[in-house]
C-alpha cells in the first residue's frame, strides 16, 4: 500500500514537472514568435527613415565648387560659378563593406584623377571605433592617392590597429570612388577584378577550432578536459588578443540587415556565423562558446585562479534568463532600427582584447573579471548577447522537429 | 552551526550575483544609449569623417566644355 503510494506520488511529481515545462516552452515559443514580429516591424520603420541628403556630403566633399550637377552614371560634375562656369573635377560616391555593413564615401577628384577630398557619407560602425579610424588621419592619407595607386592595406595605406574592418572599408570605398571618377573623367581605368579568396590565419584557425569543437563534443572522447583547454587557450590568443575578432551581435544584426559581404574577402565572417548557425541547428552543440570564445576563455582562465563554481540561483533563473535575453533583443531591434549593427555593439571583448571602450565598458569588463574568479563564466551566464540568440535557435530548432515528428510519426518511433 | 554558516554563504553568494547582474546590465544599458546617441550625432553631424587638404594638389582644369557629360578640351593649370 505504502508503496503504491509513493509511486504514484512520484508520478505526479514528475507529470507536474512535465507540465511546468511544457508550460514555459509554451511561453517561450509565443515570445519567440514576437521577437520575430518586432524585429520585422522594426525592419521595416528603419529601413523607412530617410537616406542622408547626398549632396550635402558632395558639397563637403569639394568645397571650392559653387555648382554640382548628377551625371547619368551617378557621378556628380563640380563647377566653379564664373563665366566659363569652370569643370574643376568630379565627385563619386564609393562604396565599402565594412565592419557593421555599408560605408559610403564621396570622393571628390581633379581633372588627373587625383582625390582632393573625402567626406563619409554614411557608416555602419561601431561609434567608439570609427572615431578612433577619424583620430588616426587615415582619411587624411587616402586624400592624395591617385585613382591608379594601391589602396591595399600594407601597400600605401596603413591599417588601425584593432579597426582592420573599418580602415579597409575606408580604402576600399574611396579607391571605388576615385576610380569611378575617373572613368567619367576619361581616364584608362583597370576593370575591377573579382576580389580574390584571402584565407588567413583568422579563417584557418577558426576553421580548425569548429573542427575540434565538433569532435571534443561527441560522448566518451578521451582527452576531451584537455583538448578543450588548448582549443580555448587557441582561441584566447589568436581570435582574442591577436586580431580581436570574437563573435558579436553586430555580427547578427548584419546578417538581417542584409549587409552580406563579398565571401571571398569576409570568409572568416561566413566561417563564424555560417558555422554557429549550422553546427546549432544540425547538432544541437555550440562549440564556439563553450570550446573557443576568446572571452569565455579568458574568464575560464580567471576561473581557475581563483577556484570558480557554477551557482544555479534556482529562485532567480527563470528572471535572470529573461533579463539577458531582454538586453540582447533590445540591442538587436536598435541596430536594425538604425540600420546600423554597429550601434548594436555593447559587448567588452575589444576592451580587453584591444584596452578600448568607454567608462561602462571599462567598469562591466573590472566588474566581469573579478566576479569570475568565484563564479564560472559570469559574463555568458547572465550578460553575453550570444546565449540568448543560440537559445532562440534551439527553440526554434525543437519546435521545428516536434512539428516533423507529428507530420512524419515515423520519424520520432525511428528516433 | 555548520549548517546555518552553508545557508549565510549561499546566501551572501547570491546577493552578490544579483548585485553583479543587475550593476553590469544597468552600465550595458547605459553603453547601448552611448552608442544610440553617437548613431544619431554621427548622422546629424556635418564635420564628421570629412577631409579637404589645406593644399589642394595640382588641378588641371580644361576649358568649359559643351556639356557635363564631354569634359574634353584644352587645359589650363591651376594652383
Amino acid at each position: 500500500m505504502t508503496t503504491l503510494n509513493h509511486s504514484t506520488q512520484t508520478q505526479n511529481t514528475v507529470s507536474k514537472r512535465l507540465s511546468k515545462r511544457d508550460k514555459r516552452r509554451r511561453i517561450e515559443r509565443i515570445l519567440a514568435v514576437v521577437a520575430v514580429a518586432l524585429i520585422g516591424v522594426v525592419w521595416v520603420i528603419g529601413s523607412s527613415r530617410a537616406e542622408m541628403a547626398l549632396l550635402d556630403s558632395v558639397e563637403k566633399a569639394m568645397p571650392q565648387a559653387d555648382t554640382f550637377e548628377r551625371l547619368d552614371s551617378g557621378v556628380y560634375s563640380a563647377r566653379a560659378e564664373d563665366n566659363e562656369r569652370t569643370l574643376l573635377g568630379y565627385v563619386s560616391i564609393g562604396t565599402a563593406n565594412g565592419y557593421g555593413g555599408p560605408l559610403e564615401v564621396a570622393v571628390a577628384t581633379n581633372l588627373d584623377g587625383q582625390i582632393i577630398g573625402l567626406h563619409v557619407v554614411n557608416h555602419k560602425e561601431t561609434p567608439g571605433w570609427f572615431d578612433r579610424v577619424m583620430k588616426a588621419d587615415l582619411l587624411e592619407a587616402l586624400a592624395g592617392k591617385s585613382y591608379a595607386d594601391s589602396f591595399l592595406l600594407g601597400e600605401g595605406v596603413d591599417s588601425v590597429t584593432g579597426a582592420t574592418y573599418t580602415s579597409r572599408a575606408l580604402a576600399e570605398a574611396t579607391r571605388d570612388g576615385s576610380r569611378a571618377a575617373a572613368g567619367e573623367i576619361g581616364l584608362a581605368v583597370a576593370e575591377s577584378e573579382a576580389p580574390s579568396l584571402q584565407i588567413g590565419i583568422p579563417e584557418v584557425t577558426v576553421l580548425g577550432l569548429f573542427i575540434v569543437g565538433y569532435i571534443g563534443h561527441r560522448r566518451g572522447f578521451k582527452y576531451k578536459k584537455q583538448v578543450r583547454w588548448g582549443s580555448m587557450l587557441v582561441g584566447l590568443i589568436v581570435l582574442g588578443f591577436i586580431y580581436n575578432i570574437p563573435i558579436t551581435v553586430a555580427y547578427f544584426c548584419k546578417l538581417l540587415l542584409g549587409y552580406w559581404p563579398p565571401w571571398q574577402t569576409s570568409l572568416y565572417w561566413y566561417l563564424l556565423i555560417g558555422g554557429l548557425i549550422f553546427v546549432v541547428t544540425a547538432n544541437n552543440k555550440n562549440p564556439y562558446c563553450e570550446w573557443f570564445c576568446p572571452f569565455g576563455a579568458a574568464q575560464e582562465c580567471m576561473g581557475a585562479i581563483g577556484g570558480a563554481k557554477v551557482y544555479a540561483l534556482p529562485k532567480h533563473r527563470h528572471w535572470l534568463a529573461w533579463l539577458q535575453r531582454g538586453l540582447a533583443l533590445a540591442a538587436i531591434l536598435l541596430g536594425i532600427y538604425f540600420r546600423n549593427p554597429g550601434t548594436a555593439s555593447f559587448e567588452i571583448f575589444g576592451t580587453l582584447f584591444s584596452f578600448f571602450g568607454s567608462t561602462f565598458q571599462v567598469a562591466v569588463l573590472a566588474l566581469v573579471l573579478i566576479v569570475a574568479l568565484f563564479v564560472k563564466r559570469p559574463w555568458c551566464t547572465y550578460l553575453c548577447p550570444i546565449h540568448p540568440i543560440v537559445e532562440f535557435i534551439r527553440i526554434v530548432r525543437q519546435w521545428v522537429r516536434e512539428l516533423w515528428e507529428r507530420i512524419n510519426p515515423r520519424t520520432k518511433a525511428a528516433s | 552551526m555548520g549548517k546555518n554558516q552553508s545557508k549565510n554563504k549561499g546566501r551572501f553568494i547570491e546577493v552578490v550575483i544579483l548585485a553583479f547582474v543587475v550593476v553590469s546590465i544597468s552600465l550595458l544599458a547605459l553603453q547601448l544609449g552611448t552608442n544610440v546617441t553617437d548613431t544619431l550625432e554621427q548622422s546629424e553631424s556635418s564635420s564628421d569623417g570629412y577631409v579637404v587638404p589645406d593644399n589642394p594638389l595640382a588641378t588641371l582644369y580644361p576649358s568649359a566644355p559643351a556639356s557635363a557629360n564631354d569634359p574634353g578640351g584644352s587645359t589650363t593649370e591651376d594652383n
